[in-house]
């Protein structure tokens, strides 16, 4: 790979970077309003998530690609299990999604790359 | 008799976030010529036009995903031989197995390394062990 490659694959990181914050709270903001009767939505939160999960994690925010697929089992286990998102298992999206902002807040802390 | 070199590759992915960079990786990093699709009905259309040596095909796609995707292609004479490559974060030994048994060529693990993505693909293409 040339130093311009690697700079421009450095370009589509920082780019990632800085919209990352608006992408989880999107997620959070989608999830904390979640009407746990309407299946739409939850595949919606679903797919916003897996898309995070996958892309964090090729752009180097590992931790926030593994807190991200830690939220995503529990939508896709709600989805595969029932029409709805049971209420039991409210606190648990609350609690993953706390730990996906909080690993946002690691990696913007220690900068845009790394194991964070 | 080996196959021609691996030339075109029609990208099959709904997110822009990873379009952009395995679109990079194939193209200016692996010499690829790279046609993107956003979703598996627009490769549809696409693919029989492109005419790709290969289709990396993501797995988990709103509305048509990859496995319908892929049994759709075979439908269609033009692309039916088609290889296809699925890309998935999900590649436990059983999903890959059956991946392979709906006839894809292999399977590429997400997160991928912008830096050997083409390098994979070719191997695969190659039919060379990875």
């Amino acid at each position: 790979m040339t130093a311009g490659q690697r700079e421009r694959l450095e370009s589509l990181r920082r780019d990632y970077a800085r919209d990352l914050p608006k992408r989880i709270r999107a997620i959070a903001d989608a999830a904390t309003s979640l009407d746990p009767t309407d299946r739409e939505r939850l595949e919606s939160l679903h797919h916003l998530v897996h898309r995070l999960t996958g892309s964090a994690a090729i752009y180097g925010f590992t931790g926030v690609s593994r807190a991200a697929s830690a939220l995503e089992a529990l939508i896709y286990a709600a989805l595969a299990g029932t029409a709805a998102f049971p209420p039991e298992r409210g606190p648990d999206l609350a609690g993953l999604v706390a730990a996906l902002e909080s690993e946002l807040a690691a990696a913007m802390t220690s900068g845009t790359k790394g194991d964070t | 008799m080996p196959r021609k070199p691996l030339s075109r590759v029609l990208l099959v992915e709904d997110d822009p976030d990873v379009q952009v960079v395995a679109s990079m990786a194939l193209s200016e990093i692996g010499g690829l010529v790279v046609e993107v699709c956003g979703s598996a009905l627009e490769a549809l259309k696409t693919a029989p036009v492109f005419q790709p040596d290969l289709i990396l095909l993501d797995v988990m796609m709103p509305g048509m995903d990859g496995i319908a995707a892929l049994e759709a292609l075979r439908k269609d004479p033009r692309v039916a031989a088609t290889p296809v490559v699925f890309m998935t974060a999900r590649a436990q030994s059983h999903e890959v197995a059956r991946y392979r048994e709906l006839g894809s060529l292999g399977v590429i693990t997400k997160p991928f390394e912008p830096e050997s993505l083409a390098d994979t693909l070719r191997a695969l293409w190659e039919g060379r062990a990875l």
